[in-house]
């Protein structure tokens, strides 16, 4: 297990905790390697079943910490949407054409 | 398969999915929805999802038309989209292009599940560019969601867009050629091994990318040796965990980002062989000879920041700026976007080597040629490149434009111009045809010159060719 994953589950708080577990209980063999190119579809289904619960969980204290600063005025950061408004300035320059 | 009818010709790449597939006929685009797709068809109308999407801007409009334009007897509709003014493939987009593709897409699904419906798939070839926005084309993706089923398009998404973008933001900006060479996206446990310890350090990327193709691995071939609950029992799957998922990808996908820096041209601006007179001069001459043509579509190659590009998209004109370096292509891309302007495509091109057709009997994703020809080409400051840069004998430079478009706006840049002479300070001068007299002959065989124009204030000069051939 790398530490990395240590660090970044352990940095993220009990949402992704359960991600430990994950990394210890998905051991890779190379017959594995062969047949994820045959049915790759199945482990990324399994992944959500796995994840989802704990990701919804975050999502959920996002938004129940997003209204309560809006409780108090203050907005959280808003959810890029299609057009994402952090637009870096670009030079009007010409080129060597 | 029912045999098509004769007058319709099926877009090549649109045969995956049964719900329907795109033919054109008589220059006319359609869209046939089959009635194995009819159940969840009338769902996603009966939800009012395609309105919502319309108004956002997110999904290409169609308006339906009578079953007697159908391909084949399978038909239950038939829609006539309005047509994307020219199609562009992931591998060709500018980084933030790509990334708001991705971001649409999360859209799309988002407002997709409140409506009880859900993708089927995720596919980074279902959104184009129109005005600079990402438009969704598949409008027969959406179908209704069994209550507790995961997203079935989640590894398609994380191959054609999550994958390909941290790759592109955390490795290097080049391994955008990977979707290129997957038609399908960047297999994950490809992108695990790229990204390595990047892939480990983000609690998104951890999951998505490195846990995903774990995943993938432990639960390979599990699916054909076990069947998946029927009925009853509890729920696998709530629909927050879903938007949970949704949440973290929207997440991971947004904090990709890529800060041109040190590419090819990224600092090139600043060096430029005119003067503002003679800028200016050139710009007058493309203006008219654009004027003159009146293209319904301009390809411009080598285009740099889009600088030329715009003269012709500034008229209304639908125009594709190609570019080898994606550092200008993303320039290009933030300034029609913070510009919100629009007829004006960027994309990263390396004309050594342009896209190739791809896929399914190399026919599911069209080469650059295969996409054209447009009305008016643009090589602007480019001949130089191609001929002394690259070694392409001018003769096969002239056959090649030809193929990409009827009209020709093109630079000579002769030896004596100092960026040619850089170009020739590291190697053996061979080029003893590359001279304005053998440049005519060149492309006088593929073109009609009508015009040779002096630069003013400089040792360029600007022609404008019309092509023998229709």
């Amino acid at each position: 297990m790398h530490l990395g994953t240590i660090l970044a589950t352990v940095r993220s708080g009990p949402a992704v905790r359960v991600l430990i577990l994950l990394a210890v209980a998905l051991p890779a063999t190379a017959q594995a390697a062969v047949l994820a190119y045959l049915d790759p579809g199945t482990g990324s289904l399994a992944l959500q079943l796995l994840v989802g619960g704990a990701l919804g969980a975050a999502l959920t204290v996002k938004l129940f910490w997003r209204r309560l600063l809006g409780l108090f005025g203050r907005r959280g950061p808003e959810v890029p949407r299609n057009q994402p408004a952090d637009l870096p300035t670009t030079n009007d320059a010409s080129a060597d054409r | 398969m029912p045999a098509v009818d004769s007058g319709a010709q099926r877009t090549a790449g649109s045969f995956r999915d049964p719900s329907g597939f795109v033919f054109t006929r008589g220059g006319v685009l359609y869209r046939q929805v089959n009635a194995c797709y009819r159940a969840d068809y009338e769902a996603v109308l009966a939800s009012g999802l395609l309105p919502a999407l319309w108004e956002r801007g997110l999904l290409v409009r169609h308006s339906e038309v009578g079953l007697e334009h159908a391909a084949d007897g399978e038909a239950c509709r038939v829609l006539q989209p309005e047509r994307v003014p020219f199609i562009s493939h992931p591998y060709e987009w500018a980084f933030s292009a790509y990334r708001d593709a991705a971001l649409a897409t999360l859209e799309i699904q988002s407002e997709a599940l409140r409506r009880g419906l859900t993708l089927k798939d995720a596919s980074a070839y279902n959104i184009q560019f129109v005005d600079g926005r990402p438009v969704f084309i598949d409008t027969l993706s959406f179908e209704r969601r069994a209550p507790g089923t995961p997203w079935g398009a989640y590894r398609q998404f994380c191959q054609h867009f999550l994958a390909p973008l941290a790759l592109m933001a955390r490795r290097d900006i080049r391994l955008a050629g990977l979707m290129c060479s997957h038609i399908d996206g960047v297999p994950l446990d490809l992108a695990d091994a790229l990204l390595g310890h990047a892939a480990r350090w983000s609690p998104r990327l951890l999951v998505h990318i490195h846990l995903h193709a774990r995943s993938q691995r432990r639960h390979a071939g599990v699916g054909a040796r076990t069947r998946a609950p029927r009925g009853g029992g509890p729920r696998p799957m709530s629909e927050l965990a879903l938007l949970g998922i949704l949440d973290s990808l929207r997440g991971a996908v947004a904090a990709l980002r890529w800060q041109p820096a040190g590419t090819e041209w990224a600092d090139y601006y600043t060096f430029t062989n005119y003067t503002d007179a003679a800028f200016e001069a050139k710009r007058a001459l493309v203006a008219r000879f654009l004027t003159e043509a009146a293209p319904r579509q301009v390809l411009d190659l080598g285009a740099n920041d889009g600088t030329f590009s715009r003269l012709a998209s500034g008229r209304g004109i639908p125009t594709v700026a190609c570019d080898i370096d994606p550092a200008a292509v993303e320039k290009n891309y933030l300034r029609i976007r913070q510009q919100r302007e629009t007829n004006l495509l960027p994309l990263v091109m390396d004309l050594t080597n342009p896209s190739p057709a791809l896929g399914w009997a190399c026919s599911e994703r069209a080469s650059l040629p295969q996409r054209g020809p447009a009305d008016v080409v643009l090589a602007l400051a480019l001949i130089h490149h191609l001929a002394i840069g690259n070694n392409v004998p001018l003769d096969d430079i002239a056959a090649f434009f030809a193929t990409l478009g009827r009209r020709l706006v093109i630079e000579f840049v002769p030896k004596q111009d100092s960026q040619v002479q850089v170009l020739l300070a590291s190697r053996k001068d061979v080029f003893d045809r590359y001279h304005a007299a053998g440049f005519e002959a060149a492309f006088g065989a593929h073109f009609a010159i009508r015009e040779a124009v002096p630069i003013a204030g400089t040792c360029r000069t600007l022609y404008a060719m019309i092509r023998r051939t229709a």
